[in-house]
């Protein structure tokens, strides 16, 4: 009887086998899961069905009574944004001109096109902080990427702040955090997308400059530009190589000498500093490469995982988990490259990236957002500066693998942006590429032949690398268009333009050949930081891209310098001597065009966090390396050799950025300050009075097609 | 090779139930389900499409979250739950390989768990239908069985022509391995009944002739020896049930679960996507 109870139990297995759900049941636990999990997912999307049918009247009425206020006012049901950082009109014009740009060019033809004044200074946080409040610097209190303690005068990061938790239970060695790490964002002011999710109109924000931390409003935000790797850097890359003559101290990343032993390579990763432990210390993974010369690849073992790289190839996302203890791992991903096996070994990582599937830090709004993305599209760069720009510049990737690298990820943001496009009814679809400025920034010399980076350093390519910049972003724009109906709005924009950076301006080292700067006793250069200036008889300093700062008395720790008449006295000196600087080894060029006081700038409640003076460098001119990060000589003016061979921290008067869109606009000197109000008009909303900008566009439905 | 695939597995769940024998059976059914999870985890992580499974698995979890994240957009959700039914179905169908490579060693397993976990020995005092199954008519054989010392053979043989089946009902009387001796023909072949015995005992059911699936489906015992006219001696032993708290179950959903929950436990462990 029994024995007959297990036959036609086994009969029964095995005729179930021919079915795939029930039979998996009783063979084991891999398949056993199989059966569990998609009973549980069938369950849970019949209930979810079933609620969401029955809640699906509520939510409508409900819905409908909370948008009454705007219903019937909106002209518009869709906008879709699609930013191009640094997108150049001049380029955009010639490229349009000679047929290269056909869907910018239907754009521009049936709809609008113009130059979009940007903000002052013409820096990327800034012009998207204000493309986002509608206000000028002042209001949203975001002046540069950098801005300063005023107690040590070292650089501090002008988007967000991120702290320790409040709570911790000692545990041994261990310090146990009960809250979660305090994150501030420094941008001030109420991005348009807040209004809008105010008065239920959802939006969906890709990788916009400034959206870190995430806030929260009724909509979808993926952070960008300005949010950390898992070391808390802006990007730290990792390069390993057995060429010892390469390994000196680079920017932007961690050079790492190794040596193969018996064809394997022992070394490791550098993550981030363990805070969980009363000794604080970095976490690190142990990485093996066995390196086969014969078949020019490297068998690449790390964190349980083995992979095998061809020379010149990427891996795909490979998640590192650094552990912390107690069980708690910090999740983060990275792709490798190897960039050459003989005479030498070299291999590239790029900055250890947040895991958006376990995200260490918020990315998005809301949390389980850069989730989905990553269970829907695979792992991405989460990277605020995303394109590794200082591995080319140091050498530490060619310009092929920079390019693909940077493709690859723009490829992923598009595939962002057109799954919101894809899912937005009513709202506001915005992503913001920054693969234009990106490349531009490293391969513009190739626009300039007289550029100092084409003598020497990595020069292979040519100007077709910019063309092929723009035609592909015409491709994105067309794909755009094709998504847009009649009652959709497009607008194609940048936050600023795009010049030569031949010449960089030590303005430090001008201050101190000025006698406005003073070194210590017995020095007459300083290191980077300041850390050889004699604060007590300093008057100004430079800090940043554009940014001049006086040393003020009862302002900065150690101010000589006195608020009032004197300050303005200082600055109105400074203002005429530097506006004088020439460039003598390139015929008495102009080096500084403008210089923009604080005094005369927009008001705004933060206005007093601005520095003193922004400097508006002249086409060709930028501030120079070492005097971005505080370094003093004896030199002012020098030649950029650097693969970063285009800039727009300049005078935002000579690099303004792109307006177009399928309707037509009614002014003729748009500014990125006006984007916000002009949303918020279109939905039918009255922009708040603290946008500085004006609406663009008439609220009525326009005549030109959506297909533009 | 019946004999061979017997004797490996006959004599590795020995191995690794003797240790249990005088303990709960609870506690060899756990080493049991430990060992099966990790040895499936192993087969399944090696003849799986691994990252097809999580691709798979994390588009459901990706439409999943659609649900959540766009619930005021019907179209969205509406998209959303046919997406999650048709990533569902894919998922099935990645794991219908390694269904299929894994049904024949786990009906190989359950058949010894069978052995160990299916019957309950008999009790001194308690009877039990015997059963021999032969090819041809029992009314003409002159079939004999005779028991060991410890048990009794309570009836006379009723043979039942149709069934082609000789029955008894035999007594334990001794506890142990008892002996049953089968005389047809001129020839003899035994056929053990275990009276009493520890908590986890194995128990083979029946003896049978030496057929290729009848072997496999009755490993324990040598096959009856050929050329005798009888296919199968059968013992009609009860059924053991695993009780838990006072719930009874049967030992395969014991072995289900526990397998499920190791195999669960353990896939983060060995890297295995299920």
């Amino acid at each position: 009887m029994e024995k007959n109870r297990l036959r036609f139990s086994l009969a029964l297995l095995v005729a179930l086998a021919l079915l795939p759900s029930p039979a998996m049941a009783y063979i084991g636990p891999g398949a056993g899961f199989a059966f569990v999990s998609s009973f549980f997912t069938l369950f849970l999307v019949l209930l979810l069905a079933v609620f969401s049918l029955l809640a699906w009247p509520f939510r409508l009425l409900l819905r409908t009574l909370k948008r009454s206020k705007t219903r019937g006012k909106s002209a518009v049901d869709k906008i879709f944004i699609v930013g191009l950082d640094g997108m150049e009109p001049s380029l955009a014009d010639r490229y349009s001109a000679e047929g290269k740009l056909p869907n910018l060019t239907r754009l521009r033809e049936n709809g609008s096109y113009s130059k979009l004044a940007t903000t002052i200074p013409s820096i990327s946080p800034v012009a998207w902080s204000s493309f986002m409040t509608g206000a000028h610097p002042g209001k949203h209190n975001i002046f540069d990427f950098l801005s300063r303690d005023t107690r040590t005068y070292l650089p501090d990061l002008s988007s967000a702040r991120i702290g320790t938790p409040k709570r911790v239970l000692p545990l041994g060695k261990y310090r146990i955090p009960l809250s979660k790490p305090e994150i501030t964002g420094l941008r001030k002011s109420v991005p348009f997308w807040k209004i809008l999710g105010d008065h239920h109109i959802f939006s969906t924000i890709l990788r916009v400059p400034l959206t870190f931390p995430p806030e929260k409003f009724n909509g979808h935000l993926l952070s960008g530009m300005c949010a950390p790797d898992l070391k808390g850097s802006q990007g730290t890359f990792f390069f390993y190589t057995t060429d010892l003559e390469k390994v000196k101290q680079r920017e932007g990343g961690v050079m790492i000498p190794v040596e193969i032993k018996d064809g394997v390579v022992e070394t490791h990763i550098s993550g981030p500093e363990n805070t969980m432990l009363k000794k604080v210390e970095e976490i690190r993974l142990p990485l093996k490469i066995r390196v086969d010369k014969e078949r020019d690849e490297a068998h690449i073992d790390v964190a349980g995982q083995k992979f095998t790289l061809k020379k010149g190839t990427f891996s795909e996302w490979k998640k590192l988990t650094f552990p912390a203890g107690l069980g708690i791992g910090i999740g983060s991903i990275a792709r490798f490259h190897v960039s050459q096996i003989h005479p030498h070994f070299e291999m590239y990582m790029t900055p250890l990236n947040i895991d958006p599937e376990k995200p260490a830090l918020p990315l998005s709004n809301p949390l389980i957002y850069s989730v989905y993305l990553s269970k829907l599209l695979g792992s991405y760069i989460t990277l605020g500066l995303a394109n590794d720009t200082w591995a080319l510049n140091e050498g530490a990737l060619s310009e092929e693998a920079f390019l693909e690298l940077t493709y690859s990820n723009h490829k992923d943001w598009e595939r962002m942006f057109f799954n919101a496009i894809d899912k937005t009814q009513q709202g506001v679809a915005a992503c913001v590429f920054e693969t234009t400025d990106s490349i531009q920034h490293m391969f513009f010399r190739y626009l300039d032949p007289t550029h100092p980076a084409n003598k020497n350093g990595q020069h292979a390519m040519s100007a077709k690398v910019i063309e092929d910049l723009y035609t592909k972003m015409d491709d994105l724009v067309g794909r755009v268009m094709q998504k847009a109906d009649d009652k959709t709005v497009i607008i194609v924009m940048s936050d600023h333009g795009f010049r030569s950076f031949r010449r960089g301006v030590n303005l430090n080292s001008w201050l101190y050949l000025n006698g406005y700067l003073s070194l210590k006793d017995g020095k007459d250069v300083s290191n980077e930081w300041f850390q050889d200036v004699d604060w007590d008889k300093t008057k100004a300093y430079a800090l940043g891209l554009g940014g001049l700062y006086l040393n003020q008395r009862g302002r900065e720790a150690r101010g000589i310098v006195e608020a009032g008449e004197e300050s303005r006295a200082l600055k109105k000196e400074l203002i005429e001597k530097m506006t004088s600087l020439r460039d003598e080894e390139h015929d008495g060029a102009v080096a500084i065009t403008n210089i923009y006081d604080r005094d005369d700038l927009p008001a705004g409640p933060y206005l007093g966090n601005a520095p003193d003076l922004v400097i508006g460098y002249n086409e060709g001119y930028r501030a120079s390396w070492d005097g971005v990060k505080g370094k003093v000589n004896r030199v002012v003016i020098d030649d950029n050799a650097k693969a970063w061979s285009g800039d727009h921290c300049i005078d935002p008067v000579q690099v303004p950025g792109v307006f177009f869109s399928n309707r037509k606009i009614n002014s003729t000197t748009p500014h990125i300050i006006d984007i916000a109000p002009t949303v918020l008009t279109l939905f039918g909303i009255t922009p708040p009075p603290h946008m500085d900008g004006r609406p663009l566009m008439e609220t009525r439905v326009g005549s030109n097609g959506g297909k533009g | 090779m019946a004999s061979v695939i017997n004797l490996l597995f006959g004599k590795t769940f020995d191995l690794l139930l003797y240790p249990f024998q005088s303990l709960n059976p609870w506690v060899g059914m756990t080493v049991v389900s430990l060992v099966a999870g990790l040895l499936v985890l192993a087969i399944y992580g090696h003849i799986s499409d691994q990252e097809g499974i999580k691709a798979v698995k994390d588009k459901i979890k990706a439409h999943l979250l659609e649900l959540r994240l766009y619930k005021d957009n019907f179209r969205a959700t509406t998209r959303a739950q046919r997406d999650v039914l048709r990533y569902n179905a894919k998922y099935l169908y990645c794991n219908l390989k390694p269904m299929f490579v894994m049904i024949v060693p786990f009906i190989l397993i359950i058949i010894q768990l069978d052995l160990w976990f299916g019957y309950r020995p008999l009790s001194p005092g308690e009877s039990v239908m015997v059963k021999v199954k032969m090819d041809q008519d029992p009314t003409q054989s002159d079939l004999t069985l005779q028991a060991s010392p410890g048990l009794e053979i309570e009836t006379p043989p009723l043979r039942i022509e149709s069934e082609k089946e000789i029955d008894w009902r035999v007594k334990g009387l001794e506890a142990g391995v008892q002996t049953l001796t089968v005389s047809v023909a001129g020839q003899s072949f035994t056929k053990q009944l275990v009276v009493s015995g520890k908590p986890l005992t194995k128990i083979s059911q029946a003896r049978v002739a030496d057929r290729f699936l009848d072997r496999l489906m009755s490993p324990a015992e040598p096959p009856i020896p050929p050329n005798v006219p009888v296919n199968k001696v059968e013992i009609l032993y009860a059924g053991q049930e695993m009780s838990l708290l006072g719930y009874r179950m049967h030992w395969i959903i014991a072995f289900f679960i526990l397998s499920l929950v190791f195999g669960f436990g353990l896939k983060g462990f060995f890297g295995v996507e299920v």
